[in-house]
């Protein structure tokens, strides 16, 4: 087992730095061509509501939902060389905080984002100190037995109302384009939020661990902060985006809410878009969405054939698809290097 | 002077293995410590000791009059404790750049902008301001040796270690490494430096330890301690490798190589012509030609980065070449599987002995010998590697990833004869080794030889490569500049073709 873990890391790791490497040459062309970009994207995203019908408006909201899931794995995964497979605790607790607090108190829903925001890093805290006392795998599924605890505790909590959990009824009186712009909000928040890290002192280190602990601790880095911080972080913005998603659901039960597909389809959309990248997540947040609309109506066989695309994604292009692109693009919209 | 850091008794175990036993010595401020001993002395234990890395059995370690044993890894980076590792941990995804960086940013809490600022100075110290922006992940094993070196010097340390920075480096390279030293002494630094190159420690140290047995063995002037007695015995053995400087090629021993008895067309083994390797934009190899006679030793000699190392990757079908043949034993393998080369007997040891490091020694060994023609000598072949490594037996069933880092050159060399190959490929093979160990290994590999086994050596001492081999090579700048049989060449004409093509480059 643990050498199997050992050699997908060493998988990610060779993963990553190949990522990195397209990265630096990549950064030349960086400069007005990203400001022109940033800029077109930004109008082409605020002005969806004005042209795009609400179907499509759902299928953005998911898209970029999903990218701030992603980006939150990838932080942990892609970054800090924490492999979790527990991140749906957050969604859980940003699901049941606006459950909560809009549904059985009734009070307004942007309150529950931030009590989504404080309980997940207040948990994550909590849950930190057993759990950094694991190491690599042992650390991986103890995050998941985590989130199968919570999926527990809420289906015989009283004041979650078991497990039948609640109609989060808010969502109906507002409109898609509402939701839409809660999405965008929490999604280029994501973005920015993980954009400053890197760009921080904090990013030094942590692009330091990802390549080698034990040297990174001889350098200077403190481990345990330096990854609890991530930790946190990446549990605060879930938790908001929890939120989101169960806002756009209006339904939210303990099983769903803590099931660990949450993560897995974190993994898919950060492995197949390129780890230990900003741009990956967004990428595989696409992708993922897109496909899940069509597999829609193949509800059996959907995993599958997510599974088989992302195998043959791995075979294919080991750095993600990021890492096909990185090659022939030259354009660094995210450039987090240092000249 | 006052001292700045003492180890008082200091032992630790593995197990049964009691690597030091009452180690103890002081350097002083501003003061060049060497540190030479043979390959499992412990050296590397102590500067893992010192850092915090391993907890000592028993013993003191006072830094700044203040016993540090309590204090914790960052800790001692942040009291000015900065260190290189002998096998190179550089954070391969980041730039070099980036990775001096850390040194300030993480070792010193800088600003990103001084730390910037103060990792130009030191890339121009190191002279790596070329190789800025590449990704450290792609640099060869001495590159990243010296990278090692600027990390450490950019967390402004009061007491630096420095563990092997001149293994498999040419004499002017050598030359350049203690230059780097001297100047971080010149700015104040406290160095303890382990080297196996004797030249750094003779002319880059104030004192030198010699430490054996776990054991201070002497500690004085360095040309007093490699004319003491006691190191010969433990530690530079008998050969007169490095007493007399400049004597020219003494090629005393009579070269019998079995190539002479076999008719002309079986006797070239391979043949290298007209090859051009590309590593991107850039030329790595110019129209390289050369022909390696069955049953001969061949070296061949180039400074870092002279395409040595991407030769030989070339021969054995880990880099495509862009223009040229290679033929073996009358196939052309040119391009072939690494795996399908391999099988047709070439074997080659990795530069910077990589060695699978959570497997056993024996397991190791056994990996060799996974081809069909191998598996069945594998026992036969076991013996003969542990033979010719006795540390190996002795450390058979413990993990790679504990062996010193000697140690592990040794495993990785047993690893690729357990192969029973038809040629063996030697990327630096005497890096990192004690002197004694290179002369034993030299006997072992010329008792191969005279059963008929070919090697290819990568070798930087210039004597010593003419003095073990039938025939050189020297690259400069990916080219071939001078080859011919080692008895016929001097000491002198090799290094002039170094200098020769430097002058017009
Ligand atoms: N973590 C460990 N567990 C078990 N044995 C170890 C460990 N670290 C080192 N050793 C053993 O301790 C001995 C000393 O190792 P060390 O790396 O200090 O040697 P060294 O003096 O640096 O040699 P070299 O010149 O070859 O680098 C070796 O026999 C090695 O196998
Ligand atoms: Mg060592």
């Amino acid at each position: 087992m643990s050498s199997v873990f050992n050699k997908i890391k060493d998988n990610v790791t060779e993963g990553v730095r190949e990522n990195q490497e397209d990265a630096i040459k990549r950064g030349a062309g960086a400069g007005k061509r990203t400001i022109l970009i940033w800029g077109i994207a930004i109008i082409v995203l605020v002005t969806v509501p004005t042209y795009a019908g609400d179907y499509v408006l759902n299928v953005m909201i998911l898209m970029l939902l999903y990218m701030a899931l992603g980006q939150m794995w990838n932080l942990l995964g892609g970054y800090a060389g924490l492999v979790s497979l527990g991140q749906q605790s957050f969604i859980g607790i940003g699901g049941y905080a606006l459950a909560i607090v809009s549904q059985k108190y009734g009070l307004p829903a942007l309150l529950a984002f931030g009590i989504a925001a404080g309980v997940s890093v207040v948990f994550a805290l909590v849950i930190s100190i057993p759990i950094f006392k694991m190491q690599g795998v042992y650390f991986t599924i103890g995050t998941w037995i985590v989130s199968e605890c919570l999926a527990l505790w809420f289906s015989t909590w009283a004041w979650a109302n078991y497990a039948q959990g609640y109609n989060i009824t808010i969502t109906y009186q507002m409109t898609a384009t509402h939701i839409y712009y809660v999405a965008l909000a929490i999604g280029v928040g994501s973005l920015i939020v993980v954009f400053f890290i890197l760009r921080s002192r904090l990013g030094l280190a942590l692009m330091a661990m990802r390549d080698n602990e034990s040297a990174a601790e001889v350098r200077g880095v403190e481990l345990y902060r330096t990854k609890l911080k991530c930790f946190l972080i990446s549990a605060c913005v879930t938790g908001v985006a929890g939120a989101g998603i169960y806002l756009q659901q209006a339904f939210i039960q303990p099983t769903n809410a803590f099931g660990i597909s949450w993560t897995v389809s974190m993994v898919f959309m950060v492995v197949i878009g390129g780890l230990g990248t900003v741009e990956g997540p967004i990428i595989g947040a696409v992708i993922y969405v897109v496909l899940r609309q069509v597999l829609y109506n193949f509800p059996g066989i959907s995993m599958v054939i997510l599974g088989i695309i992302a195998i043959a994604i791995i075979l294919l292009a080991p750095k993600g698809i990021m890492g096909i692109f990185g090659r022939r693009v030259t354009i660094d919209i995210f450039s987090v290097r240092r000249k | 002077m006052s001292e700045l850091l003492r180890v008082e008794d200091l032992s630790i175990a593995f197990g049964n293995n009691q690597v030091l036993k009452g180690l103890s010595f002081e350097v002083n401020e501003n003061e060049v410590l060497g540190i030479i001993g043979p390959n499992g002395a412990g050296k590397t234990v102590l500067l893992n000791i010192l850092t915090g890395i391993l907890k000592p059995d028993s013993g003191r370690i006072i830094y700044q009059g203040e016993d540090i044993a309590k204090t914790k890894i960052v800790e001692r980076t942040y009291m000015g404790i900065g260190r290189t590792f002998q096998v190179p941990r550089s954070f391969e995804g980041m730039s070099v750049y980036e990775n001096v960086m850390i040194g300030g940013v993480c070792g010193r809490q800088m600003t990103e902008k001084e730390a910037g600022a103060g990792a130009d100075k030191i890339l121009a110290q190191i002279n790596m301001a070329d190789k800025r922006d590449l990704l450290a992940g792609t640099l060869g094993l001495l590159d990243r040796k010296r990278l090692e070196i600027g990390v450490a010097l950019a967390s402004k340390p009061r007491l630096l270690l420095i563990d092997e920075a001149a293994g498999g480096l040419t004499e002017s390279e050598v030359v350049s490494i203690i230059d780097i030293v001297r100047g971080a002494k010149e700015q104040g630094v406290t160095i303890i430096w382990i080297e196996h190159v004797l030249q750094t420690m003779i002319e880059g140290t104030d004192r030198t330890l010699c430490v054996a047995e776990g054991r201070n063995v002497i500690c004085g002037n360095p040309r007093d301690v490699m004319d003491s007695p006691e190191v010969h015995a433990v530690y530079l053995g008998t050969e007169e490798d490095y007493a007399d400087e400049g004597a020219g090629a003494d090629n005393d021993i009579a070269k019998t190589g079995t190539a002479q008895a076999l008719p002309p067309q079986d006797k070239t083994l391979l043949e290298i012509s007209g090859l051009n390797v590309l590593h991107g934009d850039l030329q790595a190899i110019h129209d390289v030609s050369m022909r390696i006679e069955r049953g001969h030793i061949v070296s061949i000699i180039g400074a870092n980065g002279a395409g040595k190392s991407t030769l030989l990757n070339t021969v054995m079908g880990i880099h495509n070449p862009a223009g040229g043949t290679i033929v073996f034993e009358g196939d052309d393998i040119t391009g072939k599987r690494t795996s399908a080369i391999a099988e047709k007997g070439l074997a080659m040891t990795p530069e910077g002995s990589r060695v699978f490091a959570d497997m056993t020694v024996t397991e190791n060994l056994l990996m060799g010998a996974y081809l069909p023609a191998a598996k069945k000598a594998k026992t036969e072949q076991l013996e003969k590697v542990f033979e010719m490594f006795p540390v190996l037996k002795e450390k058979s069933e413990q993990l790679a990833s504990f062996l010193s880092g000697g140690q592990r050159q040794m495993l990785s060399i047993a690893r690729a004869i357990m192969m029973n190959p038809k040629v063996v490929i030697c990327d630096e093979i005497s890096l990192g080794l004690a002197p004694v160990v290179i002369q034993d290994i030299y006997a072992k590999l010329k008792e191969l030889n005279e059963q008929g086994l070919t090697f290819i050596l990568v070798e930087q001492e210039i004597k010593r490569s003419l003095r073990h081999s039938d025939y050189s090579y020297v690259m400069v700048k990916g080219r071939i500049v001078l080859e011919g049989k080692s008895s016929e060449l001097s000491r002198s004409d090799v290094s002039d073709a170094y200098f020769g093509i430097n002058r017009f480059a």
